[in-house]
């Protein structure tokens, strides 16, 4: 064989291998940019952060369920059942005092700070602005065995493109409450999010399904909606000194004239 | 064990306003106008503090005293336009707040009314409707 004759055989031989690489990638990169800041508001009237969620449908959970009990962070003293005397802080936290302690899905996605979308071909970060981000990749990979995943609060995420819309599968996710109508989750828990945009690029539509057969009567699914921020947004650093006594307090009942 | 279905909103609910610890110990569907002076503001992370005197008066005599008005993370605020020179001892305050359960001085802040009337938000809730 000549050498001209096994460089075309070698590149007939590769087009299957690339024309199956250009499609997933043409799947992997549809004409939609999710890129920027993202924001949550209040459009109802909520009244408070949490009255913001109480409208959205309520998880219906299996018979006799014991909702798993996530390490805490807080260090409640024991109820007297009267107020606290002056001075004496109510809740101490175990010294992690920042909101990365907390981080997890769907904390980060239903925090008052807004979410950087980074979007990549290969894998897409959704950055809180707090410590962390959740990244998720759109490789075509596959999530790893339950056994070799250290559960975390942002689990384990692999995204694909339907259409215009993004589909994020999340595994690994470690136990805890937290998610609105009152559902909890596990490391064995699943979550599909599908981000799609409307009002022309406005606004970005994250539609939440929540499957754990132990824990859900039947998946539970609730929608958010964020707002676009303007290009010119940038990201403020979220910090805090877990040494400081006064950063590990809540109220503190002040001294009275 | 059975577990109550109401159990696991009142979980859910406080866990979804849960940033540095859980607001449990706030009344949040209900609002306390307090106004007097600040003594203290301490704008800052995981959550800012403004110590204000509430005088005694008839306006507002059950909340006479020294109040711990809690805040959100100076990170939350600053997108809600406050700052670090928002505030400083001696000014004058108005807030709108969920008072403490047990009738402690402590309130979880929703917002300050500045003097030309405008709001700074704790965070991005806004009131309800009327």
């Amino acid at each position: 064989m000549t050498t001209q004759t096994s460089m075309w055989l070698s590149l007939v031989l590769a087009l299957p291998v690339l024309t199956a690489t250009q499609a997933v990638h043409a799947a992997a990169a549809p004409n939609v940019d999710l890129s920027g800041f993202w924001e949550r508001r209040d459009t109802q009237g909520g009244g408070s952060f949490g009255g913001m969620l109480a409208s959205l449908p309520k998880a219906v959970l299996v018979p006799d369920f014991v909702p798993p009990r996530a390490p805490s962070t807080q260090v409640d003293p024991p109820s007297t059942g009267k107020p606290n005397a002056v001075g004496v802080p109510y809740i101490v936290t175990t010294g992690n005092c920042s909101t990365s302690a907390s981080l997890n899905i769907p904390f980060m996605m239903t925090h008052s700070t807004p979410i950087d979308i980074v979007q990549g071909a290969d894998e897409i970060l959704i950055v809180p602005e707090m410590p962390g981000a959740q990244r998720i990749y759109m490789d075509g990979r596959a999530h790893p065995a339950t056994g070799r995943v250290a559960p975390t609060g942002l689990g384990h995420s692999v995204g694909r493109w339907e259409g215009n819309e993004l589909v994020v599968h999340t595994v690994g996710m470690s136990a805890g409450g937290g998610i609105p109508g009152g559902g909890f989750r596990t490391p064995e828990t699943e979550l599909t999010q599908r981000w799609r945009l409307k009002e022309g690029g406005a606004q970005l539509e994250v539609e939440f399904t929540w499957v754990d057969p132990k824990i859900y009567a039947k998946p539970h699914t609730f929608s958010l909606t964020y707002f676009r921020m303007p290009q010119s947004t940038y990201a403020l650093e979220e910090w805090c000194d877990s040494g400081d006594p006064l950063q590990r307090q809540s109220i503190v009942p002040p001294k009275q004239d | 064990m059975k577990f109550h279905f109401a159990a696991a909103l009142a979980l859910g609910f406080s866990g979804a306003a849960f940033a540095h610890h859980s607001f449990s110990m706030f009344d949040m569907d209900k609002d306390v106008t307090l106004e007097g002076s600040v003594i203290e503001y301490r704008f800052g992370n995981p959550h800012s503090h403004i110590i204000i005197k509430v005088p005694a008066g008839k306006a507002q005599a059950e909340y006479a005293g020294n109040w711990d008005v809690e805040g959100g993370s100076a990170t939350i605020m600053r997108r809600q336009g406050w700052s670090r020179e928002t505030f400083k001892p001696g000014d004058g305050i108005k807030i709108v707040g969920h008072p403490m359960r047990d009738g402690t001085k402590g309130i979880s802040l929703f917002y300050a009314i500045m003097p030309d009337g405008t709001r700074l938000y704790h965070d991005i809730a806004r009131p309800k409707a009327d």
